[in-house]
């Protein structure tokens, strides 16, 4: 066996892997171990023509490079002459943007938002209404013998999902590894996450509302008639309350097929009180690196996960107001500063057209979309690859990610720029 | 391909002269021994002369794709479809067996090269196909990675004893 260990942590994805390793030659990664197709392309990506390394600003229509002071005394001017700006983004840069970011937006009395407020961001509302119970991976892998994937496609979103921590390993009380787990997959369609399931479900679009009611319905005793529910036989469905109450340990991974279906506060309501009736455990997957530790920087500093006003010297929160896609479809702002994010290319068409309109400061890495149509472009190192930084993992544990290469000469990492942001401001 | 086309698929689509060309007694023993992977569909010459037999060879080169057989089989696995998601690292038995890291989920170091699979590259590697469960005695007809692989990617050539 091998002695040394050096071994880093991964900032891909909310899984942040702890195994990876690297060889690296001149300050570029020439090969990754242990790394997932998605993370290798985040590793290998430092250096192409899309990286930004200098700031840009846009004069007559085009976007030229620029000095950085100009740029800064620039995006500071957008965000001074604004009524109603809002700062926007964060969920895949460390907690230390996000802390940064939350001190700006107060100073300004702008409106603040991540981006949970398209993915799960309700779902860790409803956790804490309902005061539900949060599993470390490392016990998952250890106790839980039967794991639902319920609108998760895991093969897509965390690749290493089923092979680090859920499915395979042979750990703890689960010594044969995938033969004492049962895999139960839950969607509309089929997906390559079946593959590893043992059972799968597939439920009408926008129905899984009404599983859910049958479910809560069986465990009060109470007796169904419908011979079909959201499109599955009575059977079936009985079939899965057994296994669910048979099992001592269970788990139930929500993905963001079961919010996109429709009513998502309704069907969240429902799970959350079926999870509390049967002691289930719930855990959300996300996308994005660190909406977990968004959500905390969040909840800690203006006591309100995403969607919220600083308007008027008052803290304020609604998603059904505040969240970008609201404010955009009202007309309610008139700039933005966007933080490692792309909601252009995530927003419906016509929000776009809309957000093309507003003039935009855009803080960034890597050239997108919403940085092409953008009044100033300042790059910033990546987080976690070319400076350390804090990130929370899916199930809550707390992971500081060291950092692997140099940045490029004279790119600042994304809370240096918002503070220095906010000193000019304050001039 | 997770199902084994079977003998009689195979037979239906061979021109069924017995013209004993390829070295075979007959042509149900070309089929027998097509499906086993233990010869190439190219040593049946009258398939690729005669044109009437086109539309069957056609059928015949989606069932047996041309690839290398290498004595009794191996792991073949395309690097275009592999995610590195790493399931056939971790489920795979004698890897579990020869390293610690790989039972519990993890990676292995990257120097430690006695295993089956790797995963370099965000791709998973073959490295050393000998300690496989279909290679080392007791010889074991084990498909895990193949059940398991999220891409399609992973698919074994050839049949051991009880398949």
């Amino acid at each position: 066996m091998v002695d040394k260990k050096v071994r880093f942590i991964c900032g891909g994805c909310s899984l942040l892997c702890n195994d990876v390793e690297f060889n690296i030659e001149n300050n570029k990664i020439t090969d990754t171990f242990n790394c997932c197709g998605r993370a290798d392309i985040n590793y290998k990506n430092t250096d192409t023509p899309n990286r930004i390394k200098t700031p840009f600003i846009k004069k007559n229509g085009s976007l030229e490079p620029a000095n950085l002071d100009d740029a800064l005394k620039k995006s500071a001017e957008i965000l001074l002459n604004a009524k109603n700006p809002i700062i926007y983004g964060f969920t895949n840069s460390g907690c230390e943007e996000m802390f940064e970011g939350v001190i700006l937006a107060k100073k300004l009395n702008a409106y603040i938002d991540t981006q949970q407020s398209v993915c799960l961001g309700i779902f860790n509302k409803k956790r804490k209404e309902y005061k539900l119970k949060m599993m470390k991976l490392e016990k998952v892998k250890d106790y839980v013998d039967l794991i639902v994937f319920w609108g998760s496609n895991v093969s897509d979103l965390h690749l290493r999902l089923a092979s680090k921590y859920v499915v395979f390993p042979r750990s703890g009380i689960i010594q044969s590894g995938k033969e004492s787990r049962t895999v139960v997959c839950i969607d509309i369609r089929p997906t390559p996450t079946e593959k590893i399931s043992d059972i799968s479900y597939y439920v009408e679009p926008q129905k899984d509302k009404e599983l859910l009611k049958a479910l809560i319905k069986l465990h009060d005793g109470e007796r169904l008639t419908d011979e079909k529910i959201a499109g599955l036989p009575l059977k079936s469905v009985k079939d899965f309350y057994e296994l669910l109450n048979g099992s001592k340990h269970k788990i139930i991974f929500i993905g963001p097929g079961f919010t996109a279906g429709g009513d998502e506060f309704e069907s969240l309501d429902l799970i959350a009180q079926l999870a509390k009736k049967m002691g289930i455990i719930l855990m959300p997957t996300t996308s994005d690196a660190n909406t977990f530790g968004c959500d905390f920087i969040m909840r800690s500093m203006t006591r309100y996960p995403f969607a919220v006003s600083f308007k008027d010297n008052k803290t304020s929160f609604n998603d059904n107001e505040f969240s970008l896609a609201k404010l955009l479809k009202e007309n309610s702002i008139d700039a933005a500063l966007i933080v490692n994010a792309d909601p252009m290319s995530r927003l419906p068409f016509r929000l776009v057209k809309k957000m093309a309109k507003i003039p935009m400061v855009v803080i960034d890495h890597h050239k997108t979309l919403t940085s092409d149509l953008a009044q100033v472009i300042l790059p910033m190192s990546m987080p976690g690859v070319e400076c350390s930084r804090t990130f929370i993992r899916l199930d809550g544990v707390i992971t500081i990610i060291d950092k692997v290469l140099e940045p490029p000469k004279g790119v600042l990492t994304g809370s240096d720029i918002i503070n220095k942001i906010n000193k000019l401001i304050d001039k | 391909m997770s199902k084994k086309p079977s003998v009689m698929e195979a037979y239906k689509l061979l021109p069924k002269t017995n013209c004993k060309k390829c070295g075979e007694p007959n042509c149900m023993g070309f089929a027998i021994k097509l499906v086993g992977a233990k010869v190439k569909l190219d040593k049946c010459t009258p398939l690729f002369e005669e044109p009437k037999y086109a539309a069957n060879l056609k059928k015949l080169q989606e069932l047996f794709p041309d690839e290398e057989v290498e004595g009794e089989g191996g792991i073949l696995l395309d690097p275009d479809k592999c995610t590195g998601c790493g399931n056939c690292l971790v489920a795979c038995p004698p890897n579990a067996r020869l390293c610690d890291e790989c039972k519990v989920g993890d990676g292995p170091h990257k120097e430690f090269t006695d295993l089956v699979f790797k995963i370099k590259n965000g791709k998973a590697e073959v490295i050393n196909q000998q300690k496989c469960r279909r290679f080392e005695p007791p010889i074991l007809a084990c498909r895990v990675c193949e059940t398991y692989c999220f891409g399609d990617a992973i698919r074994i050539v050839g049949f051991v004893k009880g398949e």
